[in-house]
């Protein structure tokens, strides 16, 4: 049952631990969940409120999911000017219909029936320089519901930073609804320009204006002083519309200054703004002093790209958010940045904090948290706690009492490598939760002995002997800089755990308390850093307008001034034994974790080990299951726990092998019971509703290599 | 035993590298054996085309730029990290190790136009032939100036 390997006490322990899981799935059946998937409805794109991605219907269960039938597919690539293979939107279903985004750089909205696949209206946003200019024109991740005076109402936020608010019947601007936007097309209603707002207390904007700058609707935020786009969706709470948004990554960003991510409150019956919290606290506020050299006056982004929870009985919403400007040297903004790389729990009625956590302190590792905290019930210890639940591309999950931010189990600060570049920042300890257990233990401490390799006593010295001319460490190890003097270890080597995760998101269930995650080891040496020299490389072709948008991740960075050191190719990296990596792989694996108890349970490989790796003659005929590429979507309903193998990450398309299919696990013990095709390779996520006493099962797809554009595909019983 | 092989270099982050449990065939110091190889020339000599790079930046964005900015493969520091370093030891890492989550994972026309891109980027000239997908000719391609 458990594929991990693990020394013999340890593999004990897992057996006990997953019959600890299964006890508590029989005990615990009776928690309470977050609204948003009752009547068979799916009314956030993460399912629920607390974004658990589960449902309890039971109409599909293993008996009969062999059965299931594609009912439609609704493509994408009619909505954009090539076919598009990523589809990031997941469904809504409120009311008997489904509502989206196309998919696509557009981020047009749309309608769909639920029996048919029929598109019923669609709804574009007129072109502007500022959505050009968006590095995340694709990257929307669904939209919002809310109701007004019984009336149905999606509200959207696009990339060029507009907010909408449209009638869920015919897609129409909702009238008497936000303020008049003076630009062709945009009409008189139903849209707020979200720029004023968030401009307007902003010191960098307010010595724009002082200096004779003038605001510009179609280009928006002059490029000297930033950009900010969205990916995620709003949050629809208690009547008020939490606006997210997001930046250019800040891998591809090389100027320091931006504008900050502050997070806004609208009301949802009239448009009208409410609040801001501020990402980068200002003078007087928590938070203030983690930002050193003055930093908070010009840095920017802390963005939260990931998507919102919410309890509505609390009235708090719940955000993650992302770094500062520029990834992998901090230097020009050394302290802890708050609230960068944090859970944010916001009272939804002011926006006041009402907790946070820093997840990892100066961010520089592309380690922002890309899903929202789940919201769930657990019973530890026999107390029911309301818990928030924190997935993360390194492997650890965090668990808090959602009321307020006390963590359930102690959350231990470890000493970390520092950084060794010139002028640079690293915090000297990291949060690491003593439970739950992390998704993957070589985040830890890195490739321990139990860690290296020994398919044969020869292949496990050879490693060791690689091993022995690094410095190991587990997450948090910096890049070193290209000219550093250490003779005792050529580079260093670090571990992290799962991953990207917001192309595979984690689920929950709230009937046990038991979490699903897709995981992945990488092991490698870290890459160089070298000194800008105050240079770096601008792009020509910046979007203007009847030119085309701008490329994701590559738009050419806003801001004035140069990051002081970047990375560089070139790194001695870890060699392999043989083509063995000296880590024992895990390439793509599906594990549970009883958040009652915070022990991990079964581990399952999702694909199959690659060939080239199972032949190798050093495994003598052993299969390590590491499971095959790319990562595991999942989705819990009351029967079942359904899962694909996904092959999309980020802008790389990964070339399936074999036929795509969605899988039914038995929740227990993670084994496939029963498996079905899909007509591509499954990506990002999956929803499920009940529409006229069926329940259907839409799942995301796309791939170029299977040259299938983005699409939606439903599947249910004949 | 000094290991010698060499890395493009990713930042443990989201994106990192080495997930498949095999990597590349170059696990031992073959990586190294390029360097000052008397007969080589740089890419001074016009090795690629400005077709292939365009071919290489649309791949780029494709399948590297999750994780990976351009910036990071040109300028004057990798230009002194990589002098008298052979093309085809980058290709033989990139094609084996990257992109991550699908390693070895693009065709090697794929690969080599990649590098074309990255040759484009450090403004080094453009010739009348593209740059070959072949690791053995590669390794006869130097960046120009002495070893570190």
């Amino acid at each position: 049952m458990t594929t991990l390997r693990f020394p013999p006490r340890a593999a004990s322990i897992v057996l006990f631990l997953v019959a600890l899981a299964a006890t508590a799935l029989a005990s615990t059946a009776s928690a309470q969940r977050l609204p948003g998937t009752e009547n068979g409805e799916w009314r956030y794109p993460n399912g629920d409120a607390g974004a658990t991605r589960s449902s309890p219907l039971t109409q599909i269960d293993a008996s009969n999911f062999a059965d299931l039938q594609v009912a439609w597919t609704w493509r994408s690539d009619n909505f954009n000017s090539t076919p598009y293979y990523f589809f990031r939107s997941t469904p809504i279903y409120v009311d008997g219909k489904l509502y989206s985004l196309a998919g696509g750089t557009r981020r047009q909205v749309v309608s769909i029936d639920p029996a048919t696949g029929e598109t019923l209206w669609t709804f574009r946003e007129p072109e502007t320089i500022r959505f050009l200019r968006s590095p995340r024109q694709a990257y929307g991740k669904g939209v919002a519901y809310g109701e007004l005076n019984g009336r149905g109402v999606i509200y959207f936020t696009s990339p060029g930073f507009f907010l909408w608010a449209l009638d869920a019947e015919t897609g129409r601007p909702l009238e008497d609804w936000g303020e008049p936007v003076p630009l062709e097309g945009f009409g008189q209603t139903g849209v707020v320009d979200l720029l004023p707002d968030l401009l307007a207390d902003w010191g960098p904007w307010r010595e724009y204006v002082a200096a004779g700058g003038t605001y510009d609707p179609n280009y928006g935020i002059p490029r000297e002083l930033g950009m900010i786009t969205s990916s995620a969706p709003p949050i629809v709470v208690n009547g008020v519309i939490v606006v997210l948004n997001s930046h250019q990554p800040g891998y591809g960003q090389t100027r320091i200054e931006n504008v900050p991510g502050d997070i806004m409150g609208f009301d949802a019956a009239t448009g009208e703004f409410l609040w801001k919290f501020h990402v980068i606290p200002r003078p007087g506020e928590f938070g203030h002093d983690t930002w050193e050299n003055d930093a908070w006056a010009w840095s920017g982004n802390v963005g939260q790209w990931a998507g919102a929870s919410a309890d509505p009985e609390l009235g708090i919403v719940y955000l993650v958010t992302n770094a500062s400007t520029i990834q992998s040297y901090v230097g020009h903004r050394p302290g802890h940045n708050l609230f960068g790389g944090s859970v944010l729990a916001l009272d939804v009625r002011t926006g006041e904090r009402r907790w946070h956590f820093q997840i990892h302190h100066s961010d520089q590792w592309n380690y922002d948290l890309p899903y929202p905290p789940m919201l769930l019930d657990l019973n530890v210890d026999g107390r029911r706690i309301p818990a928030a639940v924190q997935n993360t591309k390194q492997g650890l999950v965090f668990a808090f009492d959602r009321r307020t931010g006390e963590p359930i189990w102690p959350i231990v600060e470890r000493p970390v490598i520092q950084t060794e570049v010139p002028g640079n920042y690293t915090s000297p300890t990291q949060p690491y939760p003593s439970l739950p257990e992390p998704l993957d233990p070589i985040i830890l401490d890195g490739i321990t002995d139990e860690f290296v390799i020994d398919y044969t006593p020869e292949v496990r010295e050879r490693a060791l002997e690689i091993l022995r001319e690094f410095r190991l460490g587990g997450l948090y190890v910096p890049p070193l800089p290209y000219d550093h003097m250490h003779t005792e270890f050529i580079n260093q080597v670090g571990c992290q755990g799962a991953g990207n995760v917001v192309s595979h998101p984690p689920t929950v269930d709230p009937e046990t308390g038991i979490l699903y995650a897709s995981h992945r080891r990488t092991c490698s040496a870290t890459g160089y850093m070298g000194p800008t020299n105050g240079v770096d490389v601008d792009d020509p072709t910046y979007a203007t307008v009847d030119q085309g948008g701008a490329t994701p991740n590559e738009t050419p960075t806003t801001g004035r001034t140069v990051v002081a050191w970047a990375p560089v190719a070139g790194a001695p990296r870890l060699p392999t034994v043989d083509g063995l990596t000296v880590w024992k792989p895990i390439n793509n694996h599906l594990s549970s974790v009883d958040l009652n108890t915070g022990r991990r349970g079964w581990s399952q490989p999702v694909g199959e080990t690659p060939d080239e790796l199972r032949n190798h003659p050093a495994l003598g005929g052993r299969d390590p299951r590491t499971g095959g590429s790319g990562f595991s979507i999942q989705m819990v309903t009351g029967s079942l726990l359904m899962q694909a193998q996904a092959f999309s990450e980020g802008t790389q398309q990964i070339r399936h092998d074999g036929t795509p299919t969605l899988e039914a696990r038995d929740k227990r013990t993670g084994e496939i019971v029963a498996s079905v095709e899909l007509p591509a390779p499954a990506q990002y996520g999956m929803m499920t509703y009940m529409h006229q006493g069926k329940q259907y099962i839409v799942v995301q797809v796309g791939s170029i290599h299977a040259n299938h554009p983005g699409a939606l595909v439903a599947l249910t019983l004949p | 035993m000094r290991v010698a092989a060499i890395a493009l270099g990713v930042l443990a982050a989201g994106c990192a590298s080495a997930a498949s449990g095999l990597s590349g065939a170059d696990g031992g110091p073959a990586a190294d054996t390029s360097r000052g190889a008397a007969s080589a020339r740089t890419v001074l000599a016009g090795v690629y085309t400005g077709e292939q790079a365009t071919r290489g930046q649309q791949d780029f964005q494709q399948s590297c730029a999750s994780c990976h900015a351009v910036s990071e493969f040109s300028g004057p520091i990798f230009q002194r990290i990589w002098a008298g370093r052979a093309v085809g030891e980058m290709y033989e890492f990139v094609s084996t190790m990257m992109p991550d989550g699908d390693p070895g994972g693009l065709t090697p026309q794929e690969y080599a136009d990649i590098l074309a891109y990255f040759l484009r980027q450090n403004q080094y000239p453009t010739g009348g032939a593209e740059l070959p997908a072949d690791a053995a000719a590669l390794r006869g391609i130097l960046f120009p100036g002495p070893a570190r």
